[in-house]
């Protein structure tokens, strides 16, 4: 789906599906695509993410025609879609002469429960196999995140993923209803993840 | 071309500010290619033509040089950007975020030319070029282009730790300032 590209993708080189205590965790499929527009286009949900999705076939049009489907996974509980996270590769920024040592070294982590969800923890499971995924998986050495500053919900998971907020950019991103807003940016490395008890 | 909606070159006290030129290029490199200011630069060019073609049109178009009585004594980059926005409202941050930066000669050092030159900068981007955002980002050791931020009114957003690799010292910590018009303004 997609962009094709010749190369593996971090999906490829990971084994499916990863379970957690309550979940399941597995790379979306298109069967999948009702269940997430249901949820992503709900306005409270939909508060929150790049942009709002109404109409079903642009959705699909716009999640076929992207990379989402190499960077989105499904998270089910009880054999239900209760959310989706991403989890991107991103190159690490280097000086040019070490450019190759830094790529595919980081990645990019996010995550959406349905409301209907909310207040069980299922943000913060699945985000917690996230890193896993990212450390142990593949060998990353640093994970990040990014949210609005007034998304409470997203930072409290930070929080409890032990993901330091590094940086606070002041009015940086426009919201739709909101205007200029805050960002925040969170970051774990591999040594730091590794070091926190079970 | 961002530079090609103002009027040139810009003066201030001791200083011309002017997009480069080809001409300007090899006072540049000889510049940039020094091992004690390629340290905190994202490259150390070491071949002028290799330099020229990885710099390429759009690195030229991001420069401009300070001109010190008809010497070129160093570079200034501007990066105009979208802001970060929502897609519903993706067109109102169009261009409304500028990325800047600074190198200048070891040679012209100690004597304020890069405060006096980027504070014109600021000035160029939030009253000419309508940028509503300036972000600054240094290596977190890279101490006097740190006070340069400061010296501008910048602000301290965030510091990474380990986030970049540097060719000597591994991976590092980067900081990021900026500035809103709003505040520059006030």
């Amino acid at each position: 789906m997609g962009e094709s590209s010749s190369e593996v993708t971090p999906f490829q080189r990971l084994s499916w599906p990863v379970r957690t205590d309550r979940l399941l965790i597995r790379p979306i499929e298109p069967p999948d695509l009702p269940a997430i527009f249901a949820i992503r286009s709900q306005a409270e949900v939909a508060m929150w993410l790049s942009g709002t999705v109404t109409d079903y076939d642009a959705f699909v049009e716009e999640w076929t025609t992207s990379d989402r489907f190499d960077t989105t996974l499904v998270v089910e509980l009880g054999g239900k879609v209760v959310g989706d996270v991403f989890l991107r590769a991103t190159d690490a920024w280097s000086q040019r002469e070490t450019r190759d040592q830094a790529r595919g070294t980081q990645g990019d982590i996010g995550w959406l429960v349905d409301p209907a969800y909310a207040g069980q923890g299922i943000a913060t499971e699945a985000a917690r196999a996230l890193l896993a995924l990212c450390f142990d998986g593949l060998g990353m050495r640093r994970v990040t995140a990014a949210a609005f500053a007034d998304n409470t919900a997203s930072l409290r998971v930070m929080e409890k993923l032990g993901m330091r907020e590094e940086g606070r950019g002041v009015r940086e991103a426009l919201h739709r209803d909101r205007g200029w807003v805050d960002g925040v940016n969170a970051a774990l490395l591999a040594d730091e993840w590794r070091s926190i008890p079970d | 071309m961002t530079f090609d909606r103002l009027s040139w070159p810009r003066r201030t006290e001791r200083l011309t500010l002017r997009p480069a030129e080809t001409p300007d290029l090899p006072a540049v490199f000889a510049i940039r290619s020094r091992k004690e200011v390629a340290e905190w630069m994202p490259n150390h060019p070491t071949s002028y033509d290799e330099w020229l073609l990885k710099l390429g049109p759009v690195g030229v178009d991001r420069m401009l040089v300070i001109d010190l009585y008809g010497v070129v004594i160093g570079d200034l980059y501007l990066h105009v950007v979208d802001g970060w926005a929502q897609a519903e409202v993706k067109e109102v941050a169009t261009r409304a975020q500028a990325e800047i930066g600074w190198c200048l000669s070891p040679d012209h050092q100690g004597h304020g030319y890069v405060t006096e030159a980027t504070t014109e900068l600021v000035r160029l981007c939030f009253e000419d070029l309508g940028v509503r955002r300036l972000v600054a980002n240094a290596f977190a050791d890279n101490v006097p282009s740190l006070r340069v931020m400061e010296r501008l009114g910048m602000v301290c957003e965030g510091r990474f730790r380990s986030e970049s690799l540097h060719r000597d010292h591994g991976w590092v910590d980067g900081i990021t300032y900026a500035l809103l018009r709003a505040d520059w303004e006030g």
